[in-house]
């Protein structure tokens, strides 16, 4: 093996510029594909990211029939006009066992379940119309994927477990009626402290004041023909996968009679894209795989032309013809590997210089987390291109008769 | 057993398929420290008859057999060992590696053989200082006169004390003072009894170098 490298070596300082020029290939092409790969990759990443975020998150609620509907059982507001479970836009929605929610946890597609209050108040002194969400703080999970959690908290804390008589509301609502964390909301003719105000952003559900589930109840209660008995109007939903998203939807509606499911977002296609993307990056990898191979068994293969008559004086002087064939394999991999190493560094500075241009976030939110092993595996493929490269110029340098070779000249 | 035993060795080439037989029916035998000339115009296949014997074109008929192998059996692998360590080969027009140094044309012999690189440079570095090449051991082949080339080759034939010398004009492409000097270098080794040498020249060797000369002529050998 050191007599192959020490070779190797040899030879690849004797002949520089051909070295050089397939070193130069080698970089040209690692560099590309690194640069390419972690682009996509970090497209990849970013969608995933928003497909995760958004993609894969639904409710689920039953519809109420106004016309007819209810029994003696059915809470019913007291002003049914301005009053009442909904969920946007307006859907008027009947309430169901919050326990539900254990059922719907037990459906493997789910990840995550959490039963939301949604309510339409009526402001008794100026008559406004606001939304009120009962929520239980030690869903942790399942509010952080679905609703809020104190990373949603822009002022102010989020609940504990145990505060009571406290709200947190929504910047849009706050920013409305100029509410600061401090202020007091009249809901029902009591006033709450708020004790934060969460971000203004897209959510599987939202409501302009969010309570703690008892003082929500308690609340809402109030303003009902009967008193809540652990019922809620919604279930908050995120699913075990983007993928899975549309079979959860379909189990969970099963279970609530005349129920509906509702994706805030098209998840489905975003999925259907981002599988696109992968064959695109798959097809382009492969591509400019080929392609860096052929060029690269090209000046293996016109090496090999050059040194027949080197290679038939080695031979005849009882050189094997596995040192041969070696030999030219050892040094086409000293190449790809060179080329490898200083390409997939060189693609990496330019895929760094290139998302700084576009300004694209490389942080923890976006991070491209397999750098090291794409890096790696990209150094790896470089190196058994070379090889691969190298295979028919080393079976043909290998195979040279030296006697008709040094006859020849 | 002689060091080199050649049957009725024949060899034909096709040419767009029709035999060109260049020889037949050869027959001689090699002790140690013999040297045999063999003679004979161009063309006759002298050439031809030394790649044979070195293994490095297979016979179309006939046995050859060296140190008690047969040479025309071995595979091709073997006929590499058998190069590297048994027959050495000198060739007319040099065969030095254009890009190598002359040390490095001459450790090549050695390489891939087990034998460290500091063992290959010192004996690669004492048989060219031997042969007067000291001060020349890292100067490519065009850097080095012909005769100098023609001591680098001899020096990577003899770096490995092979039994038997294959020389296909030693001679030919140096000037007398030049040749004299080659052969002073090859024949001691010769008539200690350490290497046999078969030569094949077209006339330019001196016959009475010779222990034998044997004559190609017409498809046969002639002793």
């Amino acid at each position: 093996m050191s007599d192959l490298l020490i070779c190797a070596l040899r030879e690849l300082k004797r002949r520089k510029l051909r070295t050089l020029a397939g070193l130069s290939g080698f970089f040209l092409g690692c560099m590309l594909i690194t640069a390419m790969v972690l682009m996509l990759q970090y497209d990849l990443q970013a969608k995933n990211a928003l497909v995760n975020y958004m993609g894969n998150k639904f409710l689920a609620y039953a519809p109420m029939n106004l016309i007819g509907a209810g029994d003696s059982q059915t809470a019913r507001p007291l002003d049914p006009v301005n009053e009442g479970f909904f969920t946007e836009p307006t859907v008027v929605t009947r309430l169901l066992p919050a326990n539900l929610a254990a059922s719907i946890a037990k459906i493997p597609e789910v990840g995550v379940v959490t039963p939301f209050l949604l309510y339409r108040f009526k402001n008794s002194q100026d008559g406004h119309v606001f939304s009120i969400g009962g929520i239980r703080p030690a869903d942790v999970r399942a509010l952080q994927a679905t609703l809020i959690s104190r990373h949603d908290i822009i002022s102010g804390v989020f609940f504990q477990q145990s505060d009571r008589n406290v709200v947190i509301v929504d910047k849009s609502y706050a920013d409305l009626w100029n509410l600061k964390v401090g202020s007091v909301v009249n809901i029902g003719d009591t006033l709450f402290p708020i004790i934060g105000i969460a971000g203004s952003h897209a959510r599987t559900a939202r409501a302009d004041v969010y309570m703690n589930w008892p003082d929500a109840e308690a609340a809402i209660s109030r303003r009902l023909n009967r008193p809540l008995h652990n019922e809620a109007n919604l279930f908050l939903i995120e699913a075990a996968g983007a993928e899975t998203v549309a079979v959860a939807m379909q189990k969970v509606q099963t279970l609530i009679e005349q129920g509906i499911t509702n994706s805030v977002v098209c998840s489905i296609p975003v999925v259907k894209f981002m599988g696109l993307s992968q064959n695109t990056v798959n097809a382009v990898l492969v591509i400019v795989a080929v392609l860096a191979v052929l060029f690269a068994a090209n000046a293996q293969w016109s090496a090999a032309s050059e040194r027949a008559h080197e290679v038939a004086i080695l031979k005849a002087i009882g050189w094997r013809d596995r040192s041969i064939f070696a030999q030219f394999i050892i040094e086409s991999l000293l190449i790809s590997l060179a080329g490898g190493v200083f390409g997939a560094g060189a693609g990496y500075a330019v895929f760094r210089s290139i998302a700084r241009v576009m300004g694209a976030r490389i942080d923890a939110a976006y991070q491209v987390v397999d750098v090291p092993v794409t890096l790696a595996m990209l150094i790896v493929a470089t190196a058994l291109a070379g090889i691969i490269a190298g295979l028919v110029p080393a079976v043909r340098a290998a195979a040279t008769r030296p006697a008709e070779v040094l006859r020849d000249l | 057993m002689s060091l080199l035993q050649v049957e009725n060795v024949a060899k034909s080439f096709f040419q767009r398929g029709n035999e060109l037989k260049i020889f037949s029916e050869v027959s001689f035998a090699v002790e140690p420290g013999e040297l045999l000339l063999i003679s004979g115009r161009s063309g006759t296949g002298k050439s031809t008859l030394l790649n044979l014997l070195g293994g490095l074109e297979p016979v179309s008929a006939g046995r050859i057999v060296f140190n008690g192998r047969v040479v025309t059996d071995l595979s091709m692998s073997e006929l590499a060992e058998l190069r590297a360590t048994g027959i050495g080969m000198i060739f007319q027009n040099f065969n030095l590696i254009p890009g190598w140094s002359a040390r490095e044309n001459v450790e090549a012999v050695l390489m891939h053989r087990g034998i460290s690189q500091t063992e290959r440079l010192q004996r690669s570095t004492a048989i060219l200082t031997e042969l007067g090449l000291g001060d020349r051991l890292h100067n490519l082949p065009a850097e080095l006169s012909v005769g100098q080339q023609q001591r680098v080759a001899i020096a990577r034939t003899l770096v490995n004390d092979p039994a038997m010398i294959l020389a296909d004009e030693p001679t030919g492409d140096v000037d007398p003072e030049t040749a004299d000097e080659i052969l002073h270098l090859l024949l001691p080794r010769i008539k200690s009894g350490r290497t046999a040498m078969i030569v094949a020249s077209h006339g330019l060797f001196n016959p009475a170098l010779a222990t034998r000369t044997a004559c190609l002529k017409d498809g046969k050998l002639h002793l």
